[in-house]
């Protein structure tokens, strides 16, 4: 019984060690490391938002659900300063006086594009 | 390099305190003794900063540690004599946990959880110098789930505010935990010759899933889970001989535990069981209240500001749903990696034996029922939450399972009492 053990705890280990070498060896290459949305939101960070403002990021069009939360939440990781929230379209009666695309859309009448690079845009409220 | 700073200040410190608490009998050994004081008096900080109104800044982090690092000089921690043998298996096991700790530190951290919840938070919390309770009531995405526990996101937070990347922190940290895990493994598996507890460590710095560099898993609190766990499992014989260092790490690990994720708060609740019905009650008592009072600190918290999660579904038709579908979904998400983790643990625990085993199996027992009711009463889709779960789940406690089980190997020249080698090897 007591050899049993033994040699079931050895196993135990053995397997343990060796799945931690094979996973160092072959990761999971499903995934791609960088995000395929990071260039497009990179350029945020030289934005002219001042932290803390309250930003509206519209839902790039033709695209999934699941790409728009990934896109919002790097937005998020780029400018933490920043607090991002998910729009579909420029707001109509909201605080909100600054949004940010990552389409090329036309900006509705009382907004006017302040900042762009690359396929981002920085719109903002004109005053009445 | 900034992003190391922190973490050589946690070892200053950690190292301080532990040579006082070495001074009690039970108390874990240098290594592992340093990682956990390190990480607790990190974390503790951080707390008591936000706690009192008071912004987090380099100095304010570096104050507490300089001060443990200094009062653990005037120390005399017990030391415990080790054999030639002892040492040089020891050196032979850092080599092994030494080559694991670089490749985890030299690659940042880059897993997509990491990047948009503990990362985020972290550079969020520093930005903010505290806990930014405002941001986490109202996150851009519930991804980044803002009701967790924030001791891993706190200790991303220290490397950001000393001017580092958030990934690189991250992987300094891991690289401490390696460290931490295999030494807890080598303690745990004490009673055995020295190569098997070499074997023990190595198991330990090496654990499967956790550590990989996959945009699945890197940079998640998983390791500083499986850190706290073994510190925790490898102190309860001694806590059972009713030694008070022992409760001391037993309390300090659960602390770590249920402020790091609620699967922690789980283990750290098995470890209180296992500790009321292995150990003195004053002795289990203390690592209770360290359970339910971290637990509750950060509710309570969480709760007054008003910050939400997911909330568990407690019907007992959607959980008597799930139950019916368990076991096809995990069979469809099944993979060779599951199959032999599940080999591991039937392995390890078929070794565990003797005055010990009935703690192991509480912890595991409880274990097993908290990662159930999770897994049967979460909102979010069960193959999905399988897949990308279960074998980090497994994973998690595995090392100190394996080093458990290890305790009581004896080679058949150590058993022998009148043979020619029979002098005690470990």
């Amino acid at each position: 019984m007591k050899a049993f053990q033994g040699r079931s705890a050895f196993l135990a280990a053995a397997i343990s060690c060796a799945l931690g070498v094979a996973f160092l060896v072959h990761p999971d290459r499903s995934l791609p490391r960088v995000p395929p949305w990071e260039g497009l939101i990179a350029p945020l960070a030289s934005a002219p938002l001042s932290p803390g403002t309250s930003a509206a990021l519209l839902a790039q069009l033709g695209v999934s659900d699941a790409y728009n939360r990934f896109l919002l939440l790097e937005a998020a990781w780029r400018r933490p300063d920043v607090r991002w929230t998910p729009m579909l379209e420029f707001p109509l009666d909201s605080h909100y006086d600054t949004v940010v695309t990552t389409d090329a859309r036309s900006e509705p009448p009382g907004w006017s594009k302040t900042w762009g690079s690359g396929q981002l845009r920085l719109f903002r409220r004109t005053p009445r | 390099m900034s992003a190391w700073l922190p973490v050589a200040l946690s070892v200053l410190g950690g190292w301080g305190i532990g040579r006082w608490h070495r001074r009690l009998p039970g108390a874990p050994g240098a290594v592992s003794g340093t990682v956990l004081w390190g990480i607790a008096l990190m974390g503790t900080s951080l707390v008591v900063l936000d706690a009192a109104g008071i912004r987090w800044t380099q100095t304010l982090l570096a104050l507490p540690a300089s001060i443990a690092a200094a009062a653990g000089f005037f120390a005399q921690p017990t030391v415990e004599p080790s054999s030639r043998r002892e040492r040089t298996w020891g050196a032979v096991a850092a080599a092994a946990v030494a080559a694991r700790a670089l490749v985890v530190a030299v690659v940042p951290s880059f897993g997509w959880d990491f990047r948009y919840s503990w990362g985020l938070k972290a550079k969020v919390f520093a930005l903010a110098g505290r806990h930014d309770f405002a941001w986490l009531t109202r996150p851009p995405d519930w991804l980044a789930h803002p009701d967790y526990p924030p001791l891993w996101s706190d200790l991303i937070a220290t490397g950001v505010i000393f001017g580092g990347d958030p990934g690189t922190t991250a992987a300094a940290w891991q690289a401490l935990f390696v460290v931490g895990i295999a030494a807890a493994c080598w303690e745990c598996s004490a009673p055995a010759p020295a190569p098997v507890r070499a074997l023990a460590a190595t198991v330990g710095a090496w654990i499967p899933v956790v550590f990989t560099p996959t945009v699945a898993y890197s940079g998640y609190a998983e390791p500083l889970i499986a850190f706290g766990i073994s510190m925790g499992v490898a102190s309860l014989p001694r806590m059972a001989l009713k030694h008070r260092g022992a409760w001391i790490t037993t309390a300090g690990a659960c602390a770590i535990l249920a402020m790091t994720k609620n699967e922690g708060a789980a283990l750290a609740t098995a470890l209180a069981i296992a500790a009321w019905r292995t150990s003195p009650r004053r002795a289990a008592l203390a690592v209770a209240a360290a359970t339910l009072g971290s637990v509750a600190c950060w509710r309570v918290a969480a709760t007054l500001h008003g910050v939400q999660g997911y909330v568990s579904v407690l019907s007992p038709a959607w959980v008597g749903n799930r139950l019916l579908h368990l076991p096809g979904e995990a069979w469809s998400v099944a993979t060779p990696t599951l199959v032999a983790l599940l080999v591991a643990w039937v392995a390890a625990l078929a070794a565990v034996r003797g005055s010990d085993a009935p703690a192991i199996w509480i912890v595991v027992g409880v274990w097993a029922v908290a990662l159930l009711a999770a897994y049967l009463t979460s909102p979010l889709k069960l193959d999905h939450m399988l897949r990308f779960s279960l074998d980090r789940e497994l994973a998690v406690p595995l090392p100190i399972m394996v080093a458990a089980g290890l305790r009581d190997v004896r080679f058949p020249s150590a058993a022998a009492p009148s043979g020619p080698d029979s002098a005690p090897a470990g």
